[in-house]
């Protein structure tokens, strides 16, 4: 081997270790970035919130006057976008311990798929909520087999969103609610 | 200003961890190419990171961070404590930390500035041997001499000091208790840090430090930046005089350590002792080696390198 070919190869894995170094540093930081998400299941770009004030901070929309609406129920985990679209998704547990119920909220476009993520439902019907306000409601089968019922109506450019696993009735009577309480 | 002080240790630490893994998988020993790599990381955080904040200040909105951050610790919002949340408590943790790491060098070093103030001290001409000595080292370094003082005092002293104009003051009880050429490998030494103006590079790096007080990385990066900027006047003074012993014997004998193993002390003198003892270690290792070549785009590479991540990176 000649010295100029043993030098070019030196020089070829300082190259490569260079580069090795910094790829994996950048590989390191994206893991570190992820894990959190990765444990507490929460998608790249939801920002798991500690209140509901902190919620209303990130995205712009308030939701004071829908916490009126759900007196009994408690919120326990508020998630929220502030990009493609502002949103907040407030799951929620009602006081007999069992109803679970989750409000979503939007402005300016469909709630996104990872704050309510997609669901096949087997059975669909419009409802009136008031005077010329409509929702579209959903009975969805989870993947554990349970059923829920899914609300979605929009008011302008704000849109609003129920799951919710206790009846029917009980799920109106909310929406009725909140959607005269809209401001 | 809280976020952006997280970010500064934040890109410290990412910036040290980068500089430290390219140290070692380049194997690079030579003492003046490490210290070129650790000024990287001591002024990245300085400079580059508020650089960044002034070219690119879209770079901490939501937008960049959801959707092409490499890192952002808003990320880490989920895993809260007491409503405190992972990355707030991490960065008041590594700020106290960093702080605590500046206060332990920084104390002891005005201490012994006050000290050596207030002490009178009477100025003697330099001994034949110290400016033979001098003399011999400035003419293997390509230097002139630089003004020898020479203090009456029994202790040991050596420093090479003097921000435009280098000089070196000496004791004649560093005369007395070191042999000729041990007092030539120390007086190597020194004219060596003379030769590099180390200094001016002593005295920006602790401002360095008292600007990052909070950054431990940087507190770190910068002491392992001292560390390198003594083996290179080591080894300097070992090819001066021909004789990494002698250079051992005298950092030994003016430490006052006989040798003992590093780790038989723990004190705070302790903690000097066995950082002169590794660095006597060192020399003794590598002899009087020649300085590897660097390739010249390792630097730029690395830095470059280190200026993306750093601008996907963010508080």
């Amino acid at each position: 081997m000649n010295p100029d070919q043993s030098c070019s190869e030196g020089k070829g894995r300082a190259a490569w270790s260079t580069l090795a170094v910094l790829a994996g540093v950048a590989l390191a930081l994206r893991a570190g970035d992820a894990i959190p998400g990765w444990i507490s299941a929460v998608p790249r770009g939801v920002h798991l919130c500690a209140s509901v004030s902190e919620a209303e901070a990130l995205t712009g929309l308030r939701l004071d006057k829908v916490g009126k609406s759900l007196a009994g129920y408690v919120a326990r985990d508020i998630r929220a976008t502030a990009r493609p679209i502002t949103a907040i998704a407030m799951a929620m547990q009602g006081g007999d311990d069992k109803s679970q119920l989750t409000l979503f909220r939007s402005l300016g476009g469909d709630i996104p798929t990872t704050l309510r993520p997609p669901q096949p439902s087997f059975h669909e019907l419009t409802v009136p909520l008031g005077p010329g306000l409509s929702a579209s409601l959903k009975a969805e089968r989870y993947a554990d087999g349970s059923v829920w019922q899914d609300l979605d109506w929009s008011d302008g450019t704000l849109r609003t969103g129920l799951r919710f696993n206790g009846r029917t009735v009980e799920l109106l009577r909310l929406a009725r609610q909140i959607a005269g309480d809209v401001p | 200003m809280g976020r952006r002080a997280a970010e500064c240790i934040l890109h410290g630490i990412v910036a040290a961890v980068v500089v430290m893994m390219v140290l070692r998988a380049q194997r690079i020993r030579t003492p003046q190419i490490r210290l070129r790599i650790w000024l990287l990381a001591v002024g990245f955080p300085l400079a580059g990171t508020p650089l960044l904040w002034w070219l690119a200040p879209w770079r901490l909105g939501e937008h960049f961070r959801d959707d092409w951050s490499l890192f952002s610790a808003s990320h880490l919002s989920p895993w809260a404590w007491h409503g405190v949340g992972l990355a707030t408590g991490a960065a008041w943790l590594l700020a106290a930390s960093g702080a605590a790491l500046f206060l332990r060098d920084v104390i002891p070093f005005a201490l012994d500035f006050a000290r050596g103030r207030d002490t009178h001290r009477t100025v003697t001409k330099p001994f034949p041997t110290l400016s033979g000595a001098a003399q011999r080292a400035a003419a293997a370094l390509g230097i002139g001499v630089p003004r020898l003082t020479m203090l009456a005092s029994k202790h040991p002293i050596l420093i090479c000091r003097g921000l435009r104009k280098p000089i070196i003051v000496a004791s004649t009880g560093l005369c007395e208790m070191l042999a000729p050429d041990e007092l030539e490998a120390a007086i190597a030494h020194e004219m060596a840090h003379a030769r590099y103006r180390d200094p001016v590079l002593g005295w920006a790096l602790m401002l360095v430090r008292g600007l990052c007080f909070f950054s431990p990385a940087v507190q770190l990066a910068a002491r392992a930046a001292v560390a390198e900027v003594e083996r290179r006047a080591d080894q300097s003074a070992a090819r001066i005089v021909g004789s990494t012993e002698a250079v051992v014997a005298s950092l030994r004998k003016m430490s006052g350590n006989s040798g003992a193993p590093a780790h038989a002390t723990r004190t705070w003198h302790g903690f000097r002792l066995a950082a002169i003892e590794e660095r006597c270690q060192a020399l003794l290792r590598e002899g009087q080696s020649t300085p590897e070549e660097l390739s010249p785009w390792i630097l730029p590479t690395t830095a470059l390198g280190l200026g993306v991540i750093l601008f996907l990176t963010i508080a």
